[in-house]
């Protein structure tokens, strides 16, 4: 299994959207999108949007708070069972 | 369990979802969530994924953990519940404050005071932080110091000092002296960083000194950056301490 801040960094190399990643330590991950890295402009708002809908069609339920993704490390590194978290 | 199209057609009917407007709600249904184990979710359409979100940053065991259900089940067995207001108390709450004193006291703090939530808490918190310095001699230390960019809840101790304006304007006026400061933001916060891009750092003082970052420049000339460091230390300490040390009647 890849380490989620791992896995987010793979993400920050191939989209340039993704502009700033935290994380790494504890719990939380977040990614911070942008239209343009350079000038920092905001992505569209709906664009986030869309992020959240393909990636939980693709299998993972995400949060989007404005134009930031969270995601806990609790649920995006382990593959548990029940009972077995 | 009422079939899926019941549960979609009457999701926003009778409820209201924290944090939107009915009719957002209407326009874009939520999902529906009706099942979960470990760390993934099922909805009410029968797909299934990783929740990457844990509930809402809570479900830190993952969903129906089996330790945790025993735990649940046998408590309820012996003792549901019983009050612990002035005069009784239970032997479930004197061991997890003895639990919790044993995991926090290395940051300092050695008591526990049940809430049924984080606005709760963040409201007896408040409360507390006055009655502690009114207790002390000191009833003129009232003001609460946030950082712009703060969340502390939805009730209304913790609603006027929250950052972020969506959250209190509509339920304006606010708790007497609440104060915001500024709080290190470094990314896209290009409104921050337009006066001179220079950081973060010394648009957080402008904004400290000027309560804007447009009308910042002026000030900031004047000011005081290497001042600030040369009387020694961090300026957002430094200003914390202008403000909340002795008792001011500017409120």
């Amino acid at each position: 299994m890849i380490p989620p801040h791992e896995g987010l960094q793979t993400l920050q190399a191939r989209h340039e959207t993704i502009d700033d990643l935290r994380g790494g330590h504890g719990l939380m991950l977040a990614l911070e999108l942008v239209g343009n890295r350079d000038t920092k402009a905001p992505i569209d708002k709906p664009v986030a949007g869309r992020v959240q809908e393909e990636t939980y069609r693709a299998g993972a339920m995400v949060r989007v708070s404005a134009r930031n993704i969270t995601v806990t490390s609790a649920g995006a590194g382990r593959g548990g069972r029940a009972g077995n978290p | 369990m009422k079939d899926s199209n019941f549960l979609k057609e009457h999701n926003v009917r009778s409820m209201w979802h924290p944090m939107a407007y009915p009719a957002d709600s209407l326009a874009n249904p939520p999902t529906i969530v009706t099942g979960g184990a470990g760390v993934r979710i099922t909805d009410v359409d029968g797909h299934e994924v990783v929740d990457g979100v844990s509930g809402l940053w809570n479900v830190n065991l993952g969903y129906s953990c089996q330790p945790i259900k025993d735990a649940l089940a046998a408590q309820l067995d012996q003792l549901p519940y019983y009050s612990i207001v002035r005069g009784t108390s239970n032997d479930a709450v004197i061991q997890l404050a003895e639990e919790l004193r044993a995991f926090l006291e290395p940051d300092g703090l050695t008591r526990a005071f049940y809430t049924s939530g984080g606005s709760d808490s963040v409201e007896t918190a408040l409360r507390l932080a006055r009655q502690y310095h009114k207790t002390r001699g000191e009833a003129g230390r009232v003001k609460f110091l946030s950082l712009k960019t703060g969340y502390h809840g939805t009730h209304f101790g913790g609603v006027p000092i929250n950052g972020n304006a969506n959250f209190s304007n509509a339920y304006e006026p606010p708790l007497a002296g609440c104060r915001h400061i500024p709080a290190p933001y470094t990314p896209v916060a290009t409104h921050l960083m337009r006066p001179n891009r220079s950081g973060w750092r010394c648009c957080a003082w402008r904004y400290w000194r000027t309560g804007s970052p447009f009308r910042a420049r002026a000030a900031s000339r004047r000011s005081s950056w290497s001042r600030c460091w040369a009387r020694g230390g961090d300026p957002a300490a430094r200003g914390l301490a202008d403000v909340a040390g002795p008792p001011r009647d500017d409120r």
